[in-house]
């Protein structure tokens, strides 16, 4: 099972590849990927930099472009793909069939992974871009419980994909159009969830700490009280008189206890999330991750997820909490 | 439902734990140096360490920006902004284009990489308020600098890796 982790910069790539990533993924500098941050992501400098370091070691890295391109800049995608191709990144990871298309047609030979914004749910979906666009892997959304993987798993033309840590949204990925209603701006046409523009922090004198989406109010944390990223799925709304989170709660996803469930369904790869995090964060994380699948993979009968490696997850986890997400229903 | 569907969580839940913090008493000597000495200091050290960087552009970003620094145990507040290619010393002001605060123990940690700072801001220990993309210019250049490129990393990075020792040692 390969581990593929994150990276927004290039101190968190060497940070991956030194604490035991087979596969780093990165974003270019601009709304072509999902994690459109100032200051965030690679120029190809830095990416070619990161390249031979990862190759040094033996780590691939993949470019994630995966938001889905818009009628005005088409040019932005395919100049994403170029590069991508041209710094011969060992793979290219696409959601948007436009950008799938020209990178199939001009690059027939260019390895190309389904990105999880995508949103694929079941082997003929799978089926379809194989066909079409001959892709090598896919990324499965997180809206599938356990069962469900192992059926797309067992009937995909290709291997898969799957979540292993890292923050959790309302699992709707490449079909959220939430944040549009504030700011006009959605994560799959923009790269953001919370354009930092929109985003406004506020502590008052009592410590009471507010947060604002375009001037929206989506929380206030007491003083003392963990804060979360500022997304309306995460926001504390008023419904029929109780104030509590309507939608979702700050949460991440750690899946360490299911790595044998997840090894014996025949997922290809595990992957992180996170790539506008820290160094710190993806060193902690992937060390973590390594020693876990290394642990299981000597004896995945005997297998068991170790205290310390979940109270280190919890750490670094938004809201400080962690659940099996969508893995883990019975009722699904 | 099954049991493995409760959220893990820690004991303390959505609680903050405590942190070391730099005792008021030893803080009285830096609180005595007037802001406008204490300012010049810190961004002549910044402007030597981050040349390269300063060179590269990669702080272009903070041009006539203003940053104003709180590190609160330590009653150190500063002011900075960035005008032709070098760091100024500027005033420090409460409601700045953006402001930073927090604990020494805190910044030290994130100097040194041994915490990320969406990790500090969870848990409430680095307060960050203004401007929110001038905050994640901050924190991706932080985030994003190869230390090969600031002077002095080795002794720093030894100084900052010894002084979290002793800082968890005496004031937690």
């Amino acid at each position: 099972m390969e581990l593929v982790c994150p990276a927004g910069n290039l101190p968190s790539l060497k940070a991956a590849v030194d604490n035991g990533a087979n596969a780093v993924y990165i974003g270019f500098k601009d709304d072509t990927n999902a994690r459109h941050f100032a200051g965030l992501n690679f120029n190809d400098k830095k990416a070619l930099s990161g390249l031979n370091y990862a190759k040094e070691n033996g780590v691939k890295v993949f470019a994630a472009i995966n938001t889905y391109a818009q009628t005005s800049g088409f040019e932005r995608w395919q100049q994403a793909v170029d590069r991508a191709h041209d710094l011969q990144l060992d793979a290219l990871i696409l959601a948007d069939i436009g950008v799938m298309d020209y990178a199939c047609e001009k690059y027939p030979d260019l390895r190309l992974h389904l990105s999880v914004q995508a949103s694929a749910t079941n082997p003929e979906a799978l089926q379809f871009y194989h066909r079409q666009f001959n892709i090598q892997r896919a990324v499965l959304p997180r809206v599938l419980s356990l069962k469900q993987v192992q059926q797309v798993a067992e009937n995909s033309p290709v291997p898969v994909e799957v979540f292993g840590f890292g923050s959790l949204c309302v699992m709707v990925e490449g079909r959220c159009l939430l944040s549009s209603y504030a700011t006009g701006k959605s994560p799959n046409t923009y790269g953001a969830c919370s354009p930092g523009r929109d985003v406004q922090w506020q502590e008052k004198d009592n410590g009471v700490l507010e947060t604002r989406l375009n001037n929206i109010l989506i929380d206030r944390f007491q003083e003392g009280e963990k804060a979360g990223y500022p997304t309306l799925c995460k926001g504390r709304f008023e419904v029929n008189n109780n104030i509590y989170y309507a939608i979702e709660e700050p949460t991440s996803l750690n899946t360490l206890s299911l790595l044998p469930q997840l090894q014996k369904i025949g997922v290809t790869a595990l992957k992180v999330e996170g790539r506008q995090r820290s160094p710190a964060y993806v060193a902690q994380v992937t060390k973590i991750l390594r020693d876990a699948i290394d642990c299981m993979k000597k004896d995945p009968e005997h297998y068991q997820a170790k205290d310390q490696w979940m109270n280190e997850l919890l750490k670094v986890s938004e809201g400080s909490q962690t659940t099996l997400g969508a893995y883990h229903r019975p009722w699904q | 439902m099954n049991s493995s569907d409760i959220p893990h969580q820690h004991d303390s839940m959505r609680k903050i734990n405590k942190q070391p913090v730099f005792p008021a008493i030893l803080a009285i000597p830096v609180a005595s140096i007037p802001e406008k000495h204490s300012a010049t200091v810190i961004v002549k050290s910044l402007n030597l360490m981050l040349a390269q960087a300063l060179d590269d552009g990669d702080l272009d970003f903070l041009e006539d920006n203003n940053v104003s620094v709180n590190i609160i145990d330590l009653k150190l507040k500063f002011g900075l902004t960035l005008n032709h290619k070098k760091l100024r010393a500027s005033q420090w002001q409460a409601n700045d284009k953006l402001n930073l605060s927090g604990n020494l123990y805190d910044f030290m940690l994130l100097a040194s990489r041994k915490e990320d700072s969406d990790t500090l801001f969870f848990n409430r220990r680095l307060k960050i308020q203004g401007c929110t993309n001038l905050g994640l210019e901050v924190k991706n250049l932080l985030d994003g600098m190869d230390m090969d490129t600031v002077r002095f990393h080795k002794p720093l990075d030894f100084a900052l890796h010894h002084g979290i020792k002793v800082f968890e040692k005496l004031f937690r």
